[in-house]
């Protein structure tokens, strides 16, 4: 199989904050549309 | 540009290893170049699955009265023919072209999830048989629109959970491999390549994938939201239970506009690649187009209402989003003149990606103003549901978006495999395209602005000619591409004529992918080049 390359333990950290901050982001606004809605619905 | 100094690692990275042989390769693909390679190849296979629903369509159209399928299967047609081309053509292939060039621009050795970028792709066909499996169950595919609006979308049989389900994964494959450009950009560029050198493809790939990262979740939940009033008994979108199916459209759209502009912007990004190579003059405003992709995503999330101005709307919430939409005209204008200032005075050539661009100038430009006139409010009341409408946002997805993705494979092409491709063959399928393009949508707007709705099998007389013109157009650009995929297929098999590592006299100065030889390695940048 194709290796990956290991990123240097500074970069590789920073790239897994980033992704993980914007995977946060996603599902806040997956949850955030959903009590948007619900709200709109009682109000 | 700045890249005028890269220095050239490419031939230390020759003998750094070669692509695994065997099914394992695609299957347990890490390598940038090998995913994009499967992105685009899946994008090209659903092309053509799109491309025969289509076909039925067209047909069943050439002649008013029903003619060949029963209307609930034309639904079926027009619903699925949306949903293959939009998330399983036009968006993967720009996914795949992003995969292949992102790495290659900024100077990185890979994308920066090598892992995750595998599992974005291998969702993808499993989104789409379950979606496309929809067609065997019993009470078929869905056939409300791809725009699944309540009550209509739920009153279907088994396909609620299949096309829910398919939804669901495609949005999943999309945020990851948002989350892999923004953070391949953001953390692997090479040292010295700031933000404002970086090429305009990345640039507009980066806006794209935050736009993706902010909307696809929206879908996510308004799709979720339509599985539990379904299947769990909740009323989000059921008046009778004290919920509101307005409430879907509104969030369907805040959804659905942004997403239009994903499937432009990379396009955008490839048309300011390809103009400044032909014309051999670096683009002009370069940076006002950063700024002016940036507005446009900006604007896209306040324009939703105009696709529900008869829906029933507060006076001042039409004008609102009237005027909203209007405005996108000045950073899209901004874009169409500096890219026709690009090409002003410049020393042009007419090689196939070019004329793609150019076509693409020309036919998006018609796409945009038939969009202004939608925007008008009252204009809107008269065109909504008409043919008007679905020659807008075809003249902006096909000679828009189609037309940039084949600008795009005809431009790198010789880069990915090494070797030209057939530029009579190339420049006959684009003349055949070009033609053929207008055959098929510019008769579409007479039919609109005559009264003829859209999403029906049978129509009244008045409109038959036009239909059977339009028809024709249909079928000469379907055939035509069977031409795209001869050019692709000869090159990817090995072509006469050697590419060198510029490709094209004029790109050099436009990017480090020219740095590398043609074919890129497998492996490239394993020692990033300095930008000064």
């Amino acid at each position: 199989m194709s290796p990956v390359a290991e990123l240097p333990p500074r970069l590789k950290a920073s790239v897994r904050t980033r992704a993980l901050l914007l995977a946060s982001l996603a599902f806040a606004f997956y949850l955030g549309f959903i009590a948007l809605t619900v709200y709109r619905s009682h109000h | 540009m700045a890249h005028d100094n890269a220095i050239d690692t490419a031939h230390h990275d020759d003998h750094h290893g070669q692509p695994p042989s065997g099914i394992g390769r695609w299957l347990f693909a890490t390598n940038h170049k090998d995913i994009g390679t499967m992105y685009l190849v899946f994008s090209l296979i659903m092309f053509f699955v799109g491309g025969a629903m289509a076909m039925v369509i067209r047909a069943e159209l050439f002649k008013p009265g029903l003619q060949l399928v029963d209307p609930g299967f034309f639904n079926q047609m027009t619903t699925m023919h949306a949903l293959v081309m939009i998330f399983g053509a036009v968006m993967p292939a720009f996914v795949g072209l992003a995969n292949w060039m992102i790495p290659l621009q900024i100077g990185a050795p890979d994308m920066a999830l090598p892992r995750m970028n595998n599992f974005s792709f291998w969702i993808m066909p499993f989104a789409f048989t379950i979606l496309l499996s929809s067609l065997f169950v019993p009470g078929g595919a869905p056939a409300g629109g791809w725009t699944m609006y309540p009550p209509l979308f739920l009153q279907g049989g088994n396909y609620v959970a299949m096309a829910i389900f398919a939804v669901h994964l495609m949005g999943a494959s999309s945020i990851m491999g948002s989350i892999n450009v923004i953070v391949t950009i953001m953390n692997m560029r090479a040292p010295g390549m700031n933000l404002l050198k970086m090429p305009l493809f990345c640039w507009s790939w980066l806006i794209t994938a935050y736009l993706l990262i902010a909307v696809m979740p929206v879908l996510a939940g308004a799709v979720t939201m339509l599985l539990t009033d379904h299947y769990f008994g909740t009323s989000f979108f059921n008046a009778a239970g004290g919920g509101d199916p307005l409430m879907f459209e509104h969030v369907f759209w805040f959804f659905g506009h942004p997403e239009v502009y994903i499937m432009i912007l990379p396009a955008f990004g490839i048309i300011s690649e390809i103009l400044p190579t032909f014309s051999r003059k670096p683009l002009f405003g370069a940076t006002s187009m950063i700024y002016a992709i940036a507005s446009i995503a900006f604007l896209s999330f306040i324009v939703w209402g105009h696709h529900m101005f008869v829906d029933g709307m507060p006076l001042a919430a039409q004008v609102f989003f009237m005027m909203s939409t209007m405005l996108i005209a000045v950073p899209t204008g901004v874009k169409v003149f500096n890219w026709t200032a690009t090409m002003w005075r410049g020393s042009l050539s007419f090689e196939p990606p070019m004329l793609f661009a150019i076509s693409f100038l020309f036919l998006f430009t018609i796409g945009g103003f038939s969009g202004v006139m939608l925007a008008i409010v009252p204009v809107d009341f008269q065109y909504n549901q008409t043919y008007f409408v679905v020659a807008h946002f075809h003249y902006v997805l096909v000679p828009g978006a189609v037309f940039a993705i084949m600008a795009a494979v005809y431009y790198w092409l010789p880069k990915w495999t090494g070797t030209m491709y057939s530029m009579g063959l190339a420049k006959t399928h684009f003349w055949l395209s070009t033609i053929f393009v207008n055959v098929l949508f510019f008769p579409q707007h007479f039919l609109g602005l005559a009264g003829m709705p859209r999403r029906i099998p049978d129509y009244a007389v008045q409109f038959s000619d036009w239909n059977m013109v339009s028809s024709i157009g249909a079928f000469g650009f379907g055939l035509s591409q069977i031409l795209f995929v001869a050019v692709v297929i000869q090159c990817a098999r090995g072509g006469r004529v050697k590419a060198s590592a510029e490709v094209w006299d004029g790109a050099a100065p436009t990017g480090l992918e020219w740095t590398l030889p043609s074919p890129a390695p497998y492996h490239s940048f394993s020692v990033a080049p300095e930008i000064k």
